[in-house]
């Protein structure tokens, strides 16, 4: 998941411009924050019990949770864009197997047991309300 | 947002569809079932994203399907796109009541499939958005 925000299509004087990327690296920060705290939140609702397909999966060591971090807010290279990660340190095959589901080579299934894609219909809109605050 | 009622409006759509039904062999249209082995050609459905706690949230629904070659995929993915993808309001009506809903395209992937060489494994989601409840529920609170 990131965030960008791009100061591309306003012509700021440089001062200006340079307030405009603290608070943009301030909201994108923000943004990134409450993504993360909804992202756990979404994990920790099936709690300890086994999940059913389609709820989030249910918690057995909690490393899933725990591997949601946010990753580096960061100023893009043209110096006009800021961007943020929410990242996890499990592998991406791992991750994804969890959030879509597959099929596993003796056949066998892993139906979908989503957590990211509840928590981008939850705090999507409330995201893009904060970014959107910033160019108002 | 009722999920039973569009999810099984959908699935009409879709089984009605005669180039899709031709494409899969037959009526090979599921709801996801880990404990049935998976059948090639076949599309499956499983609502991912419903938070009942509000009547006018919409739900999101994941879409996999599997098929040998890419040809055949291609045929199944259109016209499960064709049929579902809107970009305007569609009305549904299910036993005698309309259901006005934005149904649209949002997201896909393809998985691995290494259980069975050639096969193609895709997933797309789909929201469906309930319009005809939020714009009654404006109306009534003004």
């Amino acid at each position: 998941m990131r965030f960008e925000v791009l100061v591309d299509k306003i012509d700021l004087a440089d001062e200006m411009e340079e307030n405009f990327r603290k608070d943009a690296t301030g909201a994108v920060r923000k943004g990134v924050d409450i993504y993360v705290d909804a992202a756990k939140a979404t994990l920790r609702r099936t709690g300890s019990r086994v999940s059913r397909p389609g709820e989030a999966p249910g918690m057995d060591t909690g490393e899933l949770e725990r591997s949601i971090k946010r990753g580096p807010v960061r100023l893009g290279r043209d110096k006009r864009s800021v961007t943020g990660q929410v990242v996890s340190s499990r592998s991406y095959e791992e991750v994804n197997s969890v959030e879509y589901g597959h099929v596993n080579a003796d056949g066998t299934r892993t139906l979908p047991r989503p957590f990211l894609r509840p928590t981008d219909e939850q705090v999507g809109p409330r995201i893009a309300e904060l970014l959107e605050d910033l160019v108002a | 947002m009722m999920w039973d009622v569009v999810v099984e409006a959908w699935l009409a759509d879709v089984l009605a569809d005669t180039a899709l039904t031709t494409a899969l062999g037959g009526a090979h249209v599921y709801p996801a079932q880990s404990a049935r082995p998976v059948r090639v050609p076949s599309v499956e459905w499983l609502v991912i994203v419903d938070r009942e706690e509000e009547i006018h949230n919409p739900i999101t629904v994941q879409v996999d399907y599997w098929a040998k070659g890419t040809t055949l995929a291609a045929i199944i993915e259109r016209r499960l796109r064709r049929l579902t993808h809107r970009d305007v309001a569609r009305v549904w009506t299910v036993d005698g009541v309309q259901y006005r809903l934005w149904t649209r395209y949002i997201d896909s992937r393809t998985h691995d499939h290494p259980a069975d060489p050639g096969v193609l494994h895709r997933s797309l989601d789909f929201q469906f958005k309930p319009l005809r409840e939020k714009w009654q529920y404006l109306k009534e609170t003004l």
